[in-house]
């Protein structure tokens, strides 16, 4: 496959994403030979835009052939089928923790599927995604238990979650189907400066089967979503980039409400990277009301944290250390570090494989972090000394 | 529960372990259950919707809504 017909697929690709959104213009019809389709199709289930994918289709912008649209309503109906069990899963919960008294909210997904999109086909997902306080996270850990679900990793030490962690993902071996348990939407610093009592608190409601479900109000959904584009996968998916500007054109979005929480949450560069990443992306203007966000000047320590989650130090621990850097307090930066360097042998085994020395190799990123310290600490000290006399 | 695939349809119940899939007039009378309405009613949108007669659709419409009341997904009211 050469550089060229990758570029075209890409471009396709993009246009299935931004297919319906405001501003955007009607690509002409693309018809992609079998290889170029085999190769759609596969970057079309990667990206869950199977619903925008066969709207294009039904519309004409993407022009297949009989076995083509065949195969892409396969995927389709797949990814359907499984958007319903998701959905089944989200209804037994919700009476589970309705019985409890416990107030939780369903992250992105089906939320945004029966309220943002004007059809639930149009957004897949794969996944359920809950946001529960920070209070009921442990029992909601046992509920899910109790439901048949396992918890792929363990915390890395006792009580992590609740003090630094963000989520932990549940499966049902029975069911496949996975619940990402957040105590809080964002990731690292964000995840510490943001409240999610708040968003709790001002929850809404979509309903599934005749039955109301809480969600986060659209300036919340907007909130999350925008942290997902920006601080999770490294390139963004096209689904949270979607998002970002399906809510601020269908969403009911109180404005000044965003604004207040990009300035206490400390979010105003996250939020100006989202926005300008979804409309780069996919090609689509920023509405007029979330043009503000992109001129507001982002305090340096914001976009440090952020810098930390879009650069290739990400990976070698760069999140880690701006997550330790937005720890509040000595005591809470010692145990959070503590927790990171020496975890739990179950953490370590589940993490990094089972082994005889899993903390050595677990220490690979700092020990390089200190060796490149003390590299470019003696690189510094080569340097000759300056010439006073040049500075006179 | 249900979701559009195409002109397909895929539904389930609450706490269905099967899925159903409507194709083609099964689908279609998915859809013109919208709202409540009665077999009558639902023969005459349909054949208005799809340009067809009404006395010709009647039965398929009748033995689509039936097979649905078996499976759960549609109850008499």
């Amino acid at each position: 496959v050469t550089r060229t017909v990758l570029d075209k697929i890409e471009r396709a690709v993009m246009a299935i994403a931004a297919h319906g959104l405001d501003g955007v213009q009607e690509p002409d019809p693309f018809r992609p030979s079998d290889a170029e389709w085999n190769q759609m199709l596969a970057r079309i289930s990667l990206e869950r835009i199977s619903g925008l994918a066969m709207e294009s289709a039904r519309l004409g912008s993407l022009a297949l052939d009989d076995r083509q649209l065949d195969e892409l309503l396969e995927l389709h109906r797949g990814a359907m089928v499984w958007a319903l069990r998701v959905e089944q899963k989200i209804i037994t919960l919700a009476a589970m923790f309705d019985n409890e008294g416990i107030r939780f909210a369903v992250l992105k997904g089906a939320s945004l599927a029966h309220t943002i999109y004007s059809e639930s086909c149009l957004r897949s997902f794969a996944d359920v995604d809950l946001l529960v306080g920070t209070g009921d996270y442990r029992r909601v850990c046992g509920l899910l238990e109790r439901a048949g679900h396992v918890r792929r990793q363990p915390e890395p030490r006792p009580g992590f979650d609740v003090r630094f962690g963000r989520a932990s993902v549940h499966k049902n071996p029975s069911d496949g189907v996975e619940v990402d348990l957040h105590r809080t939407p964002g990731w690292g610093p964000f995840g510490l400066w943001v409240d999610p009592e708040e968003l709790l608190d001002r929850r809404e409601a979509f309903v599934l089967a005749g039955r109301p479900i809480g969600r986060l109000n659209d300036a919340g959904v907007l909130l999350n979503v925008a942290m997902h584009a920006s601080l999770g996968a490294r390139p963004p998916k096209l689904v949270p980039l979607r998002d970002i500007l399906q809510v601020m054109a269908r969403g009911e979005i109180e404005w000044d409400l965003l604004a207040r929480w990009a300035r206490d949450w400390r979010l105003a560069a996250v939020l100006q990277h989202a926005f300008t990443t979804a409309s780069g992306t996919l090609h689509a203007p920023v509405p007029v009301p979330a043009r503000g966000f992109l001129v507001v000047r982002a305090p340096k320590r914001e976009i440090r944290a952020l810098k930390a989650y879009t650069d290739e130090g990400r990976e070698r621990g760069g999140a880690a250390l701006a997550t330790l850097r937005a720890v509040p307090g000595v005591s809470d930066k010692l145990a959070y570090a503590a927790a990171l360097v020496l975890p739990d042998r179950e953490f370590l085994t589940a993490r990094v494989g089972p082994g005889p020395t899993p903390h050595l190799r677990r220490w690979r990123v700092p020990v390089g972090w200190a060796r490149a310290r003390i590299a470019g600490l003696g690189r510094r000290s080569k340097r000759p000394a300056p010439d006073p006399a040049r500075n006179r | 529960l249900w979701r559009r695939a195409g002109t397909d349809v895929v539904a389930t119940l609450p706490d269905a372990k099967d899925v159903q899939e409507l194709r083609g007039g099964a689908a279609a009378v998915w859809l013109g259950l919208d709202e409540p309405t009665n077999t009558a009613e639902l023969t005459r949108l349909l054949a208005e919707v799809y340009t067809m007669d009404p006395a010709v659709i009647a039965g398929d419409v009748e033995v689509a809504v039936e097979k649905l009341m078996q499976v759960g997904l549609v109850v008499a009211s």
